[in-house]
């Protein structure tokens, strides 16, 4: 049995706590070591859940402050749409100081609109030392441009998206993942991030952000793309995350219009839709609502919810016309879940009970084979 | 109709609406449903027919005669510990209490004050200041930016501290988006000061009343002169020293309605060395003081006839460029609005009024002693005002009496048609003894549903314009 390489990832955010918490089950190459977070992130010497307020992991988050004596051989470098340029800069700065010491260093990018010539720059300067990914280029599927066409997907698709982006709708994929893997049900899994390929995961988002590409070519190219990997991978279960909201949420906030959420459900074919609600939304009439909507949209069946310890601050809302949010304690979720009946679309609390979505699935999974 | 339906009235020159208050929603009605209303409403004892439209809109579920509200409490008050625990998005540092200015109106000058400190001499220590910085990085993980103010007294007389706080904070919050505000009195600006403001992309906000006759009349130095020269050598040397830096600037102008209104707008109309866009123009605030605030039919006429010449300039009628920024900032208000009237929710079983933020979370002011209020503008000598300090952390009784500062009057609230449009926070509700009060509280509501009238009246305004005056829009050339 090899020994797992010694890792540490750069920068540790919200959005990556359900790679840090799933990271054990869904890889067997690396050792997560270290995870270093920017100073301002207000992450540093806390427990990485914290970054949720979820229960606690016993992992820390570190700021880094020197790349000396560093037991780890690799350092993970994510970089979110998000991330400014000033954090760029230092980013590929503290990676050039890990290459300079000979070590490894893989970055995984979601900013795909912004100037990457200092990225490749840096590639060109550590040709031995420094990955850049995803490698499924756009390249790739021009050449088989010629060959394509839009096939359904016969293998089930579970979609999983929520009403507002936030990380526990990457958490539901993984949590799933990992546990359909570990009763030997072989998954193929379409993420929002690129690092999750660190799972095996493919990011679409590449393609999904292609703004030169037609929308209906681009449908067409992810249909392709996803075909091709059925064929390689004869998958029993393929499990699609949706990138940002599905939904307008208002007026004020537009929240993407659902239109990536869209052109995946066209490209897919979903089967079943499990939505992640903020847990103060998990009210009758609403998700009765939601459950008609995305029949219509996304033409497939709304069949389970995770409910998610945020709530929205419908003053920033106001002002700033972007949702943002803070982390209330999981209890709270328990509370409001506890008083809830019984309905036709089950609501869970992923993060509290982790088995019982899985459960619920693979029984639904299992009716829909024996043909019932 | 059984009972006076849960509405308020409103009429422009063209049209008659109401606004339905449980639904927060505004209707445009015919002139009989109006007439309907008004004799239902205020009891006019008018034998009326009830029209068909009111009828179907009741059919509809409109025009109910109860207010929706059963209690009133805030919605975030269940998550008020959380949001200040996790989502904390600015402080403001009173760094110095001391001022080279004695303006006359100023909150903290004894003679114009009961229920405020003074001026003195303290100033806010190296260590407060950083632990304030820690106290914001400690609390603010959800939030995705922040900002450090810097007020006082007149804070570049701690100009010092000022740069060790911004190089801290720049190293703390390191990958997160921040940003700094300082609102100064402009005679203190140097070439040193302003290229490190520059340099650090601080936003610079200066107080300036008007022309030297107005300005002059209260802004004036320790020993009794005026400041005028002075702080317009201080914004001329910004523009000289750093024109782009000098673009963003911003003008805080102290309004004096006695004053006429011309007089006031004179510095600012046709001057170009400021930008008029960039002046942020508010009433003098009498609050701490036992006066009352006088306002001359001079500045009452011509400020509504500035208000009607930014409407103009709005489609283009008439030259921005000769409007008084008062007048433009009130439109500018109004077109925000015009994406908020009637786009808030219904009114629920239990709800709170507009008004109150969430103390400390939005904004929290620290004294010089590290003691924290919800902004720079409550008082400083009131318990009920002080939310917490920074090294024992937020006091949640009286945050929450102050977020829920309507279940004082909640019997009012609830059935108060301006409860969506409400203005008041808990400073309003301060009393002489400095506690808050509802009879303090209700004697600023008048003044919330005229404001709110007024909100609402320009909103409909900007709406029926492009309805009503399209062929003279269109036709502008």
């Amino acid at each position: 049995m090899t020994s797992k390489i010694p890792i540490g990832i750069f920068p540790y955010r919200a959005e990556l706590l359900p790679l840090v918490r799933n990271f054990e089950q869904l890889q067997e190459k690396y050792e997560l070591k270290k995870i270093w977070t920017f100073r301002g992130a207000s992450l540093a010497n806390k427990d990485v859940a914290y970054a949720c307020n979820h229960p606690q992991l016993a992992l820390m988050a570190e700021v880094m402050n020197d790349t000396e004596d560093i037991e780890i051989e690799k350092l993970i470098v994510s970089i979110p749409p998000t991330m400014n340029k000033q954090n760029k800069e230092q980013t590929l700065k503290l990676v050039d100081r890990f290459n300079e010491k000979g070590k490894r260093t893989d970055i995984f990018f979601d900013d795909w609109g912004s100037n990457k010539t200092s990225l490749y720059r840096l590639a060109r300067k550590h040709p031995s030392l420094l990955n850049l990914y995803p490698e499924e280029t756009i390249l790739d599927l021009h050449q088989s441009a010629a060959e394509m066409r839009y096939r359904k997907i016969e293998t089930p698709i579970i979609f999983v998206g929520g009403l507002i982006e936030n990380p526990d709708t990457t958490e539901i994929v993984c949590n799933i993942k990992s546990r359909f893997e570990r009763d030997g049900v072989n998954c193929l899994v379409y993420c929002k991030h690129s690092i999750m390929a660190l799972f095996g995961f493919h990011s679409i988002m590449p393609l999904l952000t292609a703004n030169s590409i037609p929308v209906e070519q681009r449908i067409e190219f992810i249909n392709f793309l996803a075909n091709s990997h059925v064929e390689k991978k004869r998958p029993d279960l393929i499990i699609v995350e949706a990138p940002d909201g599905v939904l307008r949420f208002n007026d004020n906030t537009p929240n993407g219009f659902g239109i990536n959420s869209y052109i995946l459900a066209q490209a897919f074919q979903p089967d079943f839709f499990i939505c992640n609600i903020p847990f103060e939304f998990a009210k009758f009439d609403l998700i009765s609502l939601l459950s008609k909507d995305f029949e219509l949209r996304f033409n497939t069946r709304l069949v389970a919810i995770h409910s998610s310890n945020i709530v929205l601050d419908s003053a920033e809302n106001i002002q700033t016309h972007t949702l943002s949010y803070v982390h209330v304690p999981v209890s709270h979720v328990d509370e409001d879940l506890s008083k809830l009946s019984n309905w036709d679309v089950p609501v869970f609390n992923i993060i509290v009970d982790k088995n019982s979505l899985y459960s619920y699935l693979r029984n639904l999974l299992s009716v829909r084979s024996n043909g019932n | 109709m059984t009972g006076k339906p849960f509405i308020k009235l409103f009429h422009t020159p063209n049209s008659a609406y109401f606004l339905d208050v449980n639904r927060n929603e505004i209707l445009q009605i015919g002139e009989s449903s109006y007439l309907y209303l008004e004799n239902e409403i205020y009891q006019l004892g008018k034998k009326l027919e009830i029209p068909t439209e009111i009828v179907e809109l009741q059919n509809a579920g409109y025009l109910s005669t109860e207010s929706n509200i059963k209690a009133v409490q805030h919605p975030y008050t269940r998550f008020l510990t959380e949001f200040l625990d996790r989502k904390m998005g600015k402080i403001t540092l009173q760094v110095t209490q001391n001022c080279n200015f004695r303006c006359k109106y100023c909150i903290y000058t004894p003679k114009k004050n009961t229920k405020q400190r003074t001026h003195s001499q303290k100033s806010m220590s190296w260590e407060t200041a950083k632990a304030a910085v820690d106290f914001l990085w400690n609390h603010s993980v959800d939030s995705k930016s922040v900002n450090v103010g810097f007020y006082g007294g007149e804070p570049l007389i701690e100009f010092g501290l000022i740069q060790k706080t911004i190089k801290y904070c720049k190293y703390l919050f390191e990958g997160k988006e921040l940003s700094f505000n300082i609102t100064c009195n402009g005679s203190l600006l140097t070439p040193e000061v302003i290229r490190f403001l520059s340099r650090n992309s601080v936003n610079l906000m200066i107080s300036l009343d008007g022309p030297k006759n107005i300005n002059d009349k209260n802004r004036v130095f320790v020993n009794g002169d005026g400041t005028f020269n002075k702080v317009m050598e201080g914004i001329n040397l910004v523009k000289q020293i750093d024109p782009k830096f000098a673009d963003r600037l911003q003008i805080s102008m102290v309004i004096d309605p006695q004053n006429e209104f011309d007089c006031i707008n004179q510095v600012f109309i046709g001057e170009k060395s400021i930008n008029r866009l960039s002046v942020q123009p508010s009433i003098v605030d009498l609050d701490f003081s036992e006066e009352e605030i006088g306002v001359s039919e001079d500045y009452l006429l011509k400020n509504t006839y500035h208000q009607f010449l930014a409407v103009l300039s709005l489609f283009e009628r008439f030259d921005k460029e000769k409007v008084s920024p008062i007048g433009l900032k009130v439109i500018e208000s109004a077109v925000n609005d015009k994406e908020k009237i009637g786009q808030g929710s219904r009114l629920m079983t239990v709800d709170a009024p507009s008004g109150p933020c969430i103390p400390g979370q939005l904004r929290a002011f620290v004294d010089v002693d590290g003691r924290l209020f919800p902004c720079e503008r409550v008082s400083e000598t009131s318990s009920s005002m002080q939310i917490g300090d920074i090294y024992n952390g937020f006091r949640v009784e009286n945050t929450l009496e102050i977020l829920n500062v309507a279940q004082l009057s909640s019997e009012e609230c609830k059935i108060c048609w301006g409860f969506r449009y409400c203005n008041q926070c808990a400073k309003a509700a301060m009393d002489k003894t400095n506690s808050i009060s509802a009879a303090e509280r209700l004697k600023h509501c008048d003044d919330s549903r005229r404001e709110a009238y007024h909100r609402i009246s320009q909103y409909l305004l900007l709406q029926e314009i492009p309805r009503y005056y399209n062929k003279q829009i269109i036709n502008r050339n």
